[in-house]
């Protein structure tokens, strides 16, 4: 008789068929690998558990923008039964990143991720930190850069220290002295 | 009270609309290096600016690990040395840490020479990028690079624009990745050729050269570089050093890069240019002036090029290829930029003759204000129009409408294949008026759209 088994990993294209045939009373395994290039590749959900206990399930191709979760696939003690936890990230949060990430996975021209980008930042500021904090975390440069951009933006866009100060609600904790002296430190870059 | 009143003054500038609305101050509650990572994105000079803003922002701009300043942006020479000085040495008891290193310096004669000791102080253990440009400065002034700039192990980039490359005997630059050297001075042709063959990893080489530069023969020796661009500028005007005075009889280029995909000559003047392990090249652009002018060296010179897919030459390049036809064929040749004095279009069939599986053709015909001396009639028909030549562009917004017919009228009667004809049209030119007759000439390729701008 034959007896036919087939494993699949996450991104192989490859089928192992194993056929065993019982000749008289020889057992003789034949290992194939058959690459098949009809079968679409076959991807892996992620779950990701956030620091107020909901859930995310992702494909892997998202989920590998971020270089701490990547690390963390490869590492099998870091996964428990509710998939992998993420002590510093809210659900609020992963649900922003997830958008981010999905929308740079995709086929889209370098035109198009660029206004997209510029979109996707114009939100309120605790937002622009707190994705800062989580694209930090979770270490994926491409959303660390765009929102570090946009926070530079806005403080370049400001025309002096005050109009800083009030963009981001910075407490001027100098003595009129101490400001004056730091002023005079390094005029030419307030000129 | 005090902190009511302190509170009041640090809120006392606008409010830009939106962004503040928490109220709370969460950019100072992030860790130094993210704030570190946002000054990034600033220039020097915007990012010592935030120095005022608070206690917690007295000296994070001194974190960041970029200087990029030029010598302009402070009210005089003095104060941008004292500056940097005080930059580099801050805190830090060990060498400084600075991924990248930009100086734009302008200084006179009298001035203290500061990058030395700046690089020395900088080139180990992080630094990536350097970027040195004295802008126009006398030969008298240029100053000389110390040797810890070539040994630096983690520099990735390097930018050196009039300055003096003294004489140094080991170079060690194991992740140099792109080059630039303009202007400089070098030791002998020997120190440049060591510095261009050490780089194990060099991929992009741009070299501005200057006729007093102590280098005759310039050999380019390198096993990974892919793109080269070379060209010859001038010098101060003080060096009294000029380009048409000078004899460069005794010049050349010996160009020895078997992974060289992308070569540009642009006013590269050396009468004598061999390149050798050309089979990589894909793309050539000779600009400006060639200047080569023996028959010899020329049919070598572009017999070793001829394996490339991409061409641009300038008019002074066609009129040197005119003295050598018919050229070499370039078998792989699909895109071609050309620019043709109109004196010169008679030639331009038998020119293309060497380009059999021509696709695309860029034609500038330049310089229209001269008046032909006799009308051109363009007759022959090479191969590359019957069998491969689908695109033709006529750049010629400054020349005389009967040549541009002409020209448009011959492609367009012979080119089998011929799926687009765009033609530039100057203000001058009556838009419709051409179009009209454009569309009234016969053409061979049933599929060919001309297009008008």
């Amino acid at each position: 008789f034959h007896f036919l088994s087939r494993s699949q990993s996450n991104s192989l294209t490859t089928t192992r068929v194993l056929y065993k045939e019982i000749h008289n009373s020889t057992a003789h395994y034949f290992f194939r690998r058959i690459s098949s290039l009809k079968l679409t590749k076959m991807s892996k959900k992620i779950v990701l558990k956030t620091s107020d206990g909901e859930s995310f399930e992702i494909d892997d191709s998202i989920a590998l923008q971020s270089e701490t979760i990547a690390h963390l696939i490869g590492d099998d003690s870091a996964s428990t039964s509710n998939g992998f936890p993420l002590a510093n990230v809210t659900s609020n949060v992963l649900s922003t990143v997830i958008e981010y990430c999905k929308k740079h996975a995709s086929v889209a021209s370098e035109e198009e991720l660029k206004k997209w980008d510029a979109e996707f930042v114009k939100v309120d500021d605790s937002t622009i930190f707190d994705l800062i904090l989580a694209a930090n975390y979770l270490n994926i440069s491409g959303l660390l850069d765009l929102t570090c951009q946009t926070v530079a933006d806005k403080i370049a866009a400001c025309k002096d220290a005050d109009e800083i100060r009030a963009t981001f609600d910075i407490e001027n904790d100098f003595t009129p002295e101490e400001e004056e002296e730091l002023r005079r430190e390094n005029q030419w870059s307030f000129q | 009270m005090e902190e009511s009143f302190s509170k009041e003054k640090g809120k006392c500038g606008q409010r830009s609309a939106g962004f503040s609305s928490a109220g709370e101050d969460m950019i100072s509650k992030l860790p130094d290096s993210l704030i570190s990572q946002i000054l990034l994105c600033l220039s020097t000079k915007e990012s010592v600016r935030t120095s005022v803003l608070s206690n917690r922002w007295k000296s994070l701009w001194r974190l960041i690990p970029v200087l990029d300043l030029a010598s302009s942006e402070l009210p005089d020479y003095n104060a941008f040395v004292s500056f940097i000085d005080s930059f580099l040495g801050f805190g830090r008891e060990d060498k400084s840490c600075l991924h990248k290193l930009k100086l734009v310096i302008h200084k006179c004669e009298n001035d203290q020479s500061c990058v030395t000791r700046w690089i020395d102080f900088v080139a180990t253990p992080k630094l990536e990028h350097l970027h040195v440009d004295f802008g126009l400065v006398s030969r008298e002034c240029m100053e000389v690079m110390p040797l810890s700039l070539y040994v630096c192990e983690t520099l990735l980039h390097l930018t050196l624009n009039w300055v003096s490359l003294g004489w140094f005997k080991s170079v060690s630059l194991p992740r140099l990745k792109t080059m630039r050297l303009e202007s400089n001075i070098y030791a002998n042709e020997a120190s440049l050729q060591l510095l261009i063959s050490s780089c194990p990893v060099l991929e992009d080489l741009n070299i501005v050269r200057r006729p007093d530069d102590n280098v005759k023969v310039l050999r380019v020796h390198s096993q990974a570089l892919t793109s080269l661009s070379m060209r010859v500028g001038g010098g101060h005007d003080d060096d009294e050093v000029y380009i048409e005075d000078f004899d460069f009889e005794d010049f050349a280029v010996l160009i020895d890069a078997p992974r060289l995909k992308y070569l540009t000559f642009d006013y590269e003047l050396s009468p004598s240019k061999v390149i050798s392990n050309s089979g990589s090249l894909t793309k050539v652009n000779l600009l400006g002036c060639l200047c080569l002018w023996d028959d010899l060296v020329k049919r070598k010179f572009f017999t070793s090029i001829s394996g490339v897919k991409d061409m641009n030459i300038s008019y002074d390049t066609f009129e040197i290829i005119k003295t050598i036809m018919p050229l070499a064929q370039f078998c792989n040749l699909s895109c071609l930029e050309a620019a043709v004095l109109p004196d010169s279009l008679g030639s331009l069939p038998r020119f293309l003759e060497s380009f059999p599986n021509l696709k695309s053709l860029i034609l500038d015909l330049c310089d229209c204000t001269l008046t032909l001396r006799e009308e051109i009639r363009l007759s022959f028909v090479p191969q590359c129009l019957l069998s491969s030549l689908g695109f033709v562009e006529l750049k010629t917004s400054c020349c005389g409408t009967p040549t541009k017919m002409e020209v448009a009228s011959y492609f367009a009667k012979n080119a089998v294949m011929l799926k687009k004809l765009v033609l530039h049209l100057s203000m001058l030119e009556e838009k419709s008026v051409v179009l009209r007759d454009l569309l009234a000439l016969p053409r061979r390729s049933s599929t060919c759209q001309i297009i008008v701008c």
